[in-house]
């Protein structure tokens, strides 16, 4: 596949800061576990980190998801279908899925601004909450232009 | 209740027409919840549940369990389990796929999905099984059924949604499909042998492995052994809570891939991105499976279904029953994840209800859920092992299986009619 501006500036950082997420809970859950018993020492807050890295690996793999089409679809009439039909289910899905994201980056933006309004931060860490909630928006609007990238592919694929 | 059935024929219909599972459930849940409740109140929902439902510290098991299967997948573990359980099965007729079957279970003690021991094991087993002459249906049969249980003997992705949707706890049921698992096990092996008593060239028997051999085989398994002692056992004696479990079974399959030297950055790396993307596809169907499920809770449905069924002057059992035959039915339409996460939050209060056992309720869901992997038009696992082998045609793959879906009848029967399987193990804990 082509690689253009998005995957090269966007999406491919990204899929570090992702990777280094998902093996960080891991680092820290074992960790916890033997501070706490080899140690007697659970390290502090780990829970909350676990929580507020999960949220953020989560809406930061999506558009990585999406760029690769892995959302879970009903196939069933997909044998049935010609070229056409499916072009036209393709269009249908991705138009769908950009409006629903770009929907959830809305939600979780207001959702940033309620916490900056209350300066709310998380209960052991103190980590405040509304860019935690932005950064998710960002992730959930990029996903938008992911998919909007593969619908505007599709309607210039001719079907065979 | 009407809005609610409307709600549920909507989303067939956009699902039909390409549109991901998540994006209508999102779409119709929220849609329908505002039209109920007012515009203020669905905006506000769906802004908590996209924010909180990423942020449970319970549900970091999900992508943690993904993990430890991604890492497994990569460990070639398949061909000692497939190698340990043929020296003891091989040389009888259908042995082969009896050992499939038995390392399948191997395998799905340290892996949640399905799908992933399918294709692991298949790409192990059926090469082997076709070059000893089984026949096509049988050698690819037996693995896309033998797969299934990967989401019944624990650990389990499945299990962990069931439990999130339901509060219940998810040790306990992780140790409750141990026994159902075996169970499942066996029954599979009666299908094989069902199969070459019709059609004894079908499988052509080995040759027998000595004594010595067949442990220094099992030997090789240890790994596997230790992996499945430390995590689910450690759940099971209370040493681990399930999240603490899952990360330390996520770090022991990368103990157990890296000391084979099977995993070099790239891969490594490209582990970690297919967790991530994996674990996020399911948690954005969660979030729509929530959102959708809030509806229809909103719209009736829960509790009209319950007082209906109350109305009814039949046994529980027969409710069970029917709730099955149901899932056997949504079962040939819909993918695991969304079909457990558009109709638990409807049944499940009505089966509570009626007495059942919540831990007990979940195991039967998985296993009907194993089920709706085998059966046509959609079992994907049988898509699964025809994709792996072009030279095997998809009908020819769910003729195979058939006699496992009905051993998968008699097992379900027997769980139902006999909850103790299930439930003795947890009720130890």
């Amino acid at each position: 596949m082509r690689r253009d501006a998005l995957d090269r500036w966007v999406l491919h950082p990204v899929e570090w800061i992702v990777a280094a997420l998902i093996f960080a809970i891991m680092a820290l859950t074992v960790v916890d576990v033997v501070g706490r018993y080899g140690f007697n020492a659970p390290v502090k807050g780990s829970i909350e980190a676990i929580e507020l890295m999960l949220g953020v690996l989560i809406y930061m793999a999506i558009p990585l998801a999406s760029a690769r089409a892995e959302h879970i679809r009903i196939d069933l009439l997909d044998y049935l279908l010609g070229a056409r039909a499916r072009q036209v289910q393709r269009l249908i899905g991705n138009g769908a899925t950009a409006v629903v994201m770009g929907f959830l980056a809305w939600r979780l933006y207001e959702r940033g601004v309620q916490f900056a309004k209350f300066k709310d931060t998380s209960s052991h860490l103190d980590v405040p909450l509304a860019p935690v909630a932005w950064l998710m928006a960002f992730f959930a609007a990029v996903t938008v232009v992911v998919v909007l990238r593969d619908l505007v592919v599709a309607l210039q694929e001719r079907p065979a | 209740m009407t809005a609610a059935l409307i709600g549920f024929a909507l989303l067939i219909a956009i699902s039909l027409a390409g549109i991901p599972i998540a994006v209508s459930m999102l779409g119709i849940g929220f849609a329908g919840f505002g039209l109920i409740q007012g515009w203020p109140a669905a905006l506000f929902m769906v802004s908590q549940i996209a924010y909180e439902t990423v942020q449970n510290y319970g549900l970091s098991v999900l992508p943690m369990f993904v993990l430890m299967g991604a890492f497994i997948n990569h460990s070639r573990l398949s061909n000692e389990l497939y190698d340990a359980a043929n020296a003891f099965l091989g040389h009888r007729r259908g042995g082969l796929a009896m050992a499939t079957i038995v390392a399948c279970g191997g395998f799905a003690a340290v892996s949640g999905s399905s799908v992933a021991t399918a294709a692991t094991m298949g790409k192990v087993s059926v090469p082997s099984m076709l070059e000893r002459g089984y026949s096509p249906g049988l050698a690819t049969g037996s693995v896309a059924a033998g797969g299934t249980l990967g989401i019944l003997i624990p650990p389990s992705v499945v299990m962990v949604i069931y439990g999130i949707l339901t509060n219940t706890d998810i040790g306990k049921l992780f140790v409750a499909g141990i026994l159902p698992g075996i169970v499942g096990i066996l029954f599979y092996i009666g299908a094989v042998k069902w199969s070459v008593w019709r059609d004894p060239r079908a499988g052509p028997p080995g040759e027998r492995i000595a004594w010595p051999d067949r442990w220094r085989a099992v030997g090789r398994v240890w790994a596997v052994a230790l992996l499945f002692a430390a995590v689910i056992g450690g759940m099971y004696v209370g040493a681990f809570t399930p999240t603490e479990a899952s990360g330390i079974g996520a770090a022991g399959a990368l103990a157990i891939a890296l000391s084979r030297r099977l995993l070099g950055w790239r891969a490594f790396f490209n582990v970690l991105l297919e967790a991530a993307r994996t674990s996020a596809v399911m948690f954005f169907i969660l979030v729509g499976g929530i959102v959708f499920s809030n509806f229809v809770n909103l719209a009736g449905m829960t509790s009209a279904m319950q007082a209906w069924v109350g109305s009814l002057d039949v046994p529980p059992v027969a409710v069970i029953f029917a709730i099955i035959g149901i899932y056997f039915l949504l079962g040939c339409v819909l993918e695991s994840i969304s079909m457990i996460l558009l109709t638990v939050p409807v049944f499940f209060p009505v089966v509570s209800a009626l007495g059942f056992d919540p831990v007990w309720f979940g195991i039967i869901v998985v296993v009907v859920t194993e089920i709706s992997l085998i059966t046509p038009p959609v079992g994907l696992n049988v898509f699964v092992i025809s994709n792996l082998f072009r030279t095997v045609g998809t009908g020819q793959v769910f003729r195979g299986v058939a006699p496992f879906v009905v051993a998968d009848l008699f097992r379900i029967s027997l769980l139902v009619l006999v909850p103790s399987i299930v439930l003795v193990l947890p009720n130890l804990m």
